[in-house]
């Protein structure tokens, strides 16, 4: 469970989220919508404790984020930063392993997790290539892998702080580089992991993944909360065109699940 | 191919070359003495070390006087300063996250030689013997920790780290400490500052047995101070947010960084001034022989920046005897392409990143 109370984020004296209260619960997936400079990255950011709050409080598991042990909260909580500008040329295997840091676990089981979530996001076989000879793509996913990495115990280390909620998961961006069928492998793989009782929290620009794939939307524009609810709820035309300040239409797929559409040229 | 070979091997090969390196060192010199003598003078020095010796105190040989008096504590000065530079070079390029951070280059070395410089001229001829042993490296590494500060504050832009501020903030720094220490060299005609070549290209040639404790001390101090830190370094490169994620307290690994290599700098910089170079090639040849994971890395590049100190300072005095090059010139021959070419490689990843 991951919960922003009245959270105030101000950067170089300039508002960026006002009074946000938000949660991603247990087994759901919450996807963060909203234009550009909505104040999504930066409910990340205050949800991690890189970004200082001017107002309110962060809460993981029930416990605030400044009463957790960085380490304890490592083995639950997983974050994927939108890109990192990694220089080093790691291999797919050493990167990946980096995730194991906060485990306590030995060299042999560190192998296997390993390979099993380089399997997961599509990259098996892949751990003996170099970091900076992969695609973008292959990149993201690389990374991905190390925070699967990272949470691969979290219902056992869950279970020892007697908590019902495994682990949470925060991702922004996580679709950027990826092909369809690796964004929907991907997000098919983080639902899995929602039912499995994992809160997952995931800033997307694509609103269509988001209805496809979330319990939840949360809309946000220039720093609150529009709406939020279910896909069905927040996909209203009139809610999105004002949110994105364009003429937004929202349609129905082969099988009468909502799809938002742009206009387009006017006149085509 | 892939270049990267089992670690052990490497660490191996390196620890055979730094040997090989300090054997010639002691070898030769100047002044010709046959190997077997130079043989004689470690056998016997090692001796009176152990107190094996059979209790004569016959007078040293001139063999002796030479190898164990100038060349043995020339080549293990080297050798500590190089592996110190060494480290410095991979904890500034852990710390900055960008393998062109060299202590040398972005003022470290630079800032650590002026403060050395201001308390000789301060204090001038009041500083002697085991008081300008312990504040000589004290004032180096004020020097060393003000700069590197510096550094950062100035590259620093949120969570961000910029490279070419990085660089160009040491040009800076460099120039300022350059003409300060020109200045009060020039001002101040105190044989203490050992004048303006040995600050600003370096020199092993004041090397004795205090020189050698010193900074054999710092180096002890750095790999405790390493010691089970190499993951974390490897979290740190995927950015602070990163392997704050992770689990780390990256602040607190951060100050620790800054502290040991400020540290080494002024221990390195006291004793032979500033050497440029080593703390950029050796951890990039180490990185090439077994990739960037700190564990295999530190110590490959220790032994690698050992090995070019040693060697350097070989060339350096045998070149053109009886004469004497700034040991610094030739690392820089060595150093300042590879950095040019670091740099070109750097710029078309940013722009193959820029691209994607």
């Amino acid at each position: 469970m991951l919960e922003w109370r009245e959270v105030s984020v101000s950067r170089g004296g300039v508002p960026i989220v006002r009074g946000v209260s938000l949660a991603v619960r247990p087994g759901e997936v919450v996807a963060l919508v909203g234009p550009n400079g909505a104040g999504k990255s930066t409910l990340v950011r205050a949800m991690t404790g890189e970004w200082p709050l001017s107002g309110g409080t962060v809460h993981l598991f029930g416990i605030a984020l400044a009463d957790w042990d960085r380490a304890a909260l490592a083995r639950r909580f997983g974050v994927l930063p939108q890109q990192s500008a990694l220089a080093f040329d790691f291999l797919v295997d050493e990167l990946v392993a980096l995730g194991r840091l906060a485990q306590r676990g030995n060299r042999q089981r560190d192998a296997d997790v390993v390979r099993t979530v380089l399997a997961d996001v599509g990259l098996a076989g892949q751990g003996g290539r170099r970091y900076l000879s992969l695609s973008a793509g292959e990149q993201q996913r690389a990374h991905l892998a190390r925070v699967l990495a990272q949470l691969h115990e979290a219902g056992r280390e869950a279970g020892a702080q007697g908590d019902a909620a495994p682990g949470a998961i925060l991702l922004d961006e996580p679709t950027s580089a990826l092909d369809l069928g690796h964004q929907q492998r991907l997000l098919e793989l983080l639902w899995r992991r929602s039912r499995q009782g994992f809160a997952v929290g995931i800033v997307l620009h694509d609103l269509n993944l988001a209805l496809r794939f979330a319990d939840r939307m949360v809309l946000l524009v220039a720093g609150t909360v529009l709406a939020q609810g279910t896909p069905a709820e927040v996909a209203q035309p009139a809610l999105l065109s004002r949110a994105y300040g364009c003429d937004v239409s929202v349609g129905a797929d082969a099988q009468a699940r909502p799809l938002v559409s742009l206009p387009g040229p006017v006149g085509r | 191919m892939d270049l990267r070979r089992h670690s052990t091997a490497v660490i191996a090969t390196a620890a055979l070359l730094l040997a090989v390196a300090m054997l010639v060192g002691v070898a030769s010199g100047s002044v010709a003495i046959p190997a077997a003598d130079v043989a004689r003078a470690l056998a016997s020095g090692l001796s009176r070390l152990i107190g094996a010796g059979d209790g004569s105190f016959a007078a040293p040989t001139l063999a002796e006087a030479v190898v164990l008096e100038l060349r043995l504590p020339r080549v293990l000065l080297g050798a500590a300063a190089g592996a110190g530079l060494a480290l410095g070079g991979a904890m500034m390029q852990a710390f900055f996250r960008n393998p062109l951070a060299d202590p040398a280059l972005i003022g470290v070395s630079g800032g650590a030689a002026l403060g050395a410089v201001l308390v000789v001229v301060l204090l001038g001829a009041g500083i002697a013997g085991a008081m300008a042993a312990l504040l000589l490296p004290a004032a180096a590494f004020a020097g060393a920790l003000v700069a590197t500060l510096v550094v950062y504050r100035l590259a620093r832009t949120g969570t961000q780290l910029d490279a070419a501020t990085m660089l160009l903030v040491g040009i800076g720094i460099n120039a300022l400490a350059g003409a300060s220490i020109g200045l009060l060299v020039h001002l101040a005609d105190d044989r203490q500052l050992r004048g303006l070549t040995f600050w600003t290209l370096g020199s092993l040639s004041g090397a004795g047995w205090p020189a050698v404790a010193a900074v054999g001390a710092a180096l002890v101090a750095t790999l405790a101070g390493l010691y089970r830190m190499s993951s974390r370094l490897n979290a740190l490169l995927l950015g602070e947010a990163e392997a704050l994620h992770l689990g780390i307290g990256v602040e607190a690994l951060k100050r620790r960084l800054l502290v040991l290599t400020a540290l080494m700098a002024g221990a390195a910089v006291s004793a032979c001034g500033i050497v440029g170079f080593i703390g950029l090639v050796a951890p990039h040849l180490a990185r090439v022989a077994v990739g960037p994971d700190h564990r295999s890395l530190l110590p490959v590049a220790a032994l690698l920046g050992a090995t070019l100190m040693v060697a350097a300072d070989w060339a350096a005095r045998t070149w053109i005897a009886p004469a004497e090059l700034p040991i610094g010139v030739l690392t820089a021959l060595i150093g300042a392409p590879l950095f040019l070419a670091l740099l070109r490689a750097s710029q078309r990843g940013l722009r193959d990143a820029r691209m994607a």
